[in-house]
């Protein structure tokens, strides 16, 4: 117990400080040792227990080690789809199986599962992550597990699509697509994949964002002339659309809600520069946020109220972190590369972000307390605009 | 960022004018016969519901008509004036063609994000189709497109590319 108090502050410390340069943090808190781990020699065994270790890893909360670690890990996989996993030093054991036989995603709940019991913290291995890639010669949307496994490919608009957007229920994604020649926003239904036209006006129909009770969706429109900011209410396929801005000499974009729903923030370029400001969703005077640097944009509001956003300086676009309760800003990314549309995880700790480094483009998972990253694919062609799931059934 | 001038704010009226006129009647009145709501209307439910897109730029373009591209300074999406003879080329020839139709593309070169640039290259075509509607050509007939940077004309990481990346092009089609 003490040891877990230590780790505590260690974790305030991390969260505190404002760091200078990445680091390759230490591996920090808890240590595992799935030795004790039972996995058959199988390809599902293989594939159980390839998936749990680096779902632990990844979970940014626990490392594995071979000995000595805190928290041994006792248990076994079993044919189709059982596991059973004991912590004794925690006094935690559970039994999960998936009747539907789909060992990728025992292993998930597994993790999470352990990951929730030996930290109080919610897991990641149930979310997928929806991104854009440019491996067929066009960007096309693509899912994966959070873990980078499980890739497929989801449009074959034959165009460009990009900027997909969850459904807080996991089962929509809004996006942008060129595929009738125009930038038009669509609906995508995950699993059956029906494709819905949402916004496809004169101009530019771009910035798709739910709200977090999934009824609304706010975009960037341009039918009027000029990049606007508005809220689609449902039923979403009608086309009605309350307006939020009025800046004839300006561009409002990349709408990002609250975690209550009751504010958007955005980018405005209405002072001569992009910068981030935020407004009642009903409507009304906007305000900017106090944030220096020349250039502040692609806001994602995260579940425990944190903004990340894109941060110029030095030339160089960096991901940052505002804290709206005490107005601190952290900026997280100090190397030469370019970041840009960062996306909270459910847990409110990691981001996926584009990173571009000697002009390619590729996904990484940004740990914000550790402040370090991770690809999320190590398959050929270039990787942008991500889109974090919420926690998936 | 552009200094509102008369001119300009002239264009931009005429420019929300001709949209509000492809609005389907049944939205509510607002101020001055525009498209603007106020904050106080949109709390009162306000709603909107616009036209989906017109046809145009679907199908197979004249390709035997090519236009110069009208070039523009960084991060910016005012037409300067030494530009604004390449859009009276394209006046001239709708007005000679009055049945063709117009899609403007607007560029931009890779610097900012690709998601702020998307917008600028909006804002880009709109100024270059602001103008043309100026000229006398019915706002019906051009669509605007943006590619922001994800199309440039010139592959290299420079200012001589950028400045050639910057740029809205106009694609005619019968």
């Amino acid at each position: 117990m003490r040891r877990f108090f230590v780790f505590l502050g260690c974790l305030c410390f991390f969260a505190g400080a404002v760091h200078s340069q990445i680091t390759i943090a230490k591996p920090a808190g808890m240590s595992v040792d799935l030795t004790g781990f039972v996995t058959p020699a199988s390809s599902e065994g293989l594939l159980f227990r390839r998936t749990l270790e680096k779902n632990l890893a990844r979970s940014g909360w626990l490392h594995l080690m071979a000995q000595d670690a805190s928290y041994p890990i006792t248990g076994s996989f079993a044919l189709p789809a059982t596991a059973f996993v004991e912590v004794r030093s925690a006094g935690f054991r559970r039994s999960l199986t998936r009747r539907d036989g789909d060992v990728r995603r025992l292993a998930h709940e597994t993790a999470d599962a352990l990951v929730e019991a030996l930290t109080g913290k919610k897991g990641i291995a149930r979310t997928q992550i929806a991104l854009a890639g440019n491996r067929t010669g066009q960007w096309e949307l693509y899912l994966c597990d959070a873990d980078g496994e499980n890739l497929q490919q989801i449009t074959r608009d034959r165009s460009m699509a990009l900027y997909p957007f969850w459904s807080p229920d996991g089962s929509r994604l809004v996006f942008t697509s060129y595929r009738n020649r125009f930038p038009d926003l669509y609906l995508l239904h995950i699993g059956s994949w029906k494709l819905e036209p949402l916004a496809r006006f004169n101009g530019l129909n771009t910035g798709g964002a739910f709200s977090p009770d999934g009824q609304a969706v706010a975009v960037s429109l341009s039918f009027t002339g000029n990049p606007e900011l508005y809220v689609l209410r449902p039923p979403l396929r009608d086309g009605r659309l309350f307006r939020l801005t009025q800046t004839p000499h300006a561009a409002e974009t990349s709408p990002s809600w609250s975690p209550d729903g009751n504010r958007i923030v955005f980018v405005s370029d209405s002072s001569g520069a992009p910068q981030l400001y935020i407004l009642d969703a009903r409507g009304g005077e906007r305000s900017p946020l106090p944030l220096s640097g020349t250039e502040n944009v692609s806001p994602s509001w995260g579940p425990d109220g944190r903004i990340a956003f894109v941060t110029r300086r030095a030339g160089v676009y960096r991901i940052a972190v505002y804290s709206p309760e005490n107005g601190n800003v952290q900026v997280l990314t100090n190397d030469d590369a370019n970041y840009e549309d960062p996306c909270w995880a459910p847990n409110g700790r990691h981001l996926a972000c584009t990173r571009i480094s000697d002009n390619r483009m590729t996904v990484v998972l940004l740990d914000t307390l550790t402040q370090s990253w991770v690809r999320l694919l190590e398959i050929q062609g270039e990787w942008r605009s991500p889109a974090w799931s919420p926690l998936l059934p | 960022m552009l200094k509102p001038t008369f001119k300009i704010a002239t264009l931009v009226v005429l420019a929300i004018l001709t949209a509000s006129c492809r609005l389907r009647p049944g939205k509510p009145k607002t101020a001055a016969g525009t498209d603007v709501l106020t904050p106080e209307e949109i709390a009162a439910g306000g709603v909107y519901t616009p036209e989906e897109r017109s046809d145009i730029g679907i199908g197979q373009p004249i390709r035997d008509v090519q236009f110069e591209p009208v070039r523009f300074r960084f991060d910016s999406a005012k037409v300067d004036s030494p530009e604004l003879t390449k859009i009276q080329t394209v006046a001239d020839y709708l007005k000679r063609n009055p049945s063709y139709t117009l899609v403007i593309e607007g560029h931009c070169d890779e610097r900012g994000t690709a998601a702020y640039n998307m917008a600028l290259g909006e804002r880009r075509a709109q100024a270059v189709r602001a103008e043309l509607i100026r000229l006398g050509i019915d706002a019906a007939r051009i669509q605007t497109v943006s590619y922001g940077e994800e199309r440039p004309a010139s592959l290299g990481h420079s200012e001589e590319h950028w400045r050639l990346n910057r740029r809205a092009e106009f694609v005619v089609y019968p």
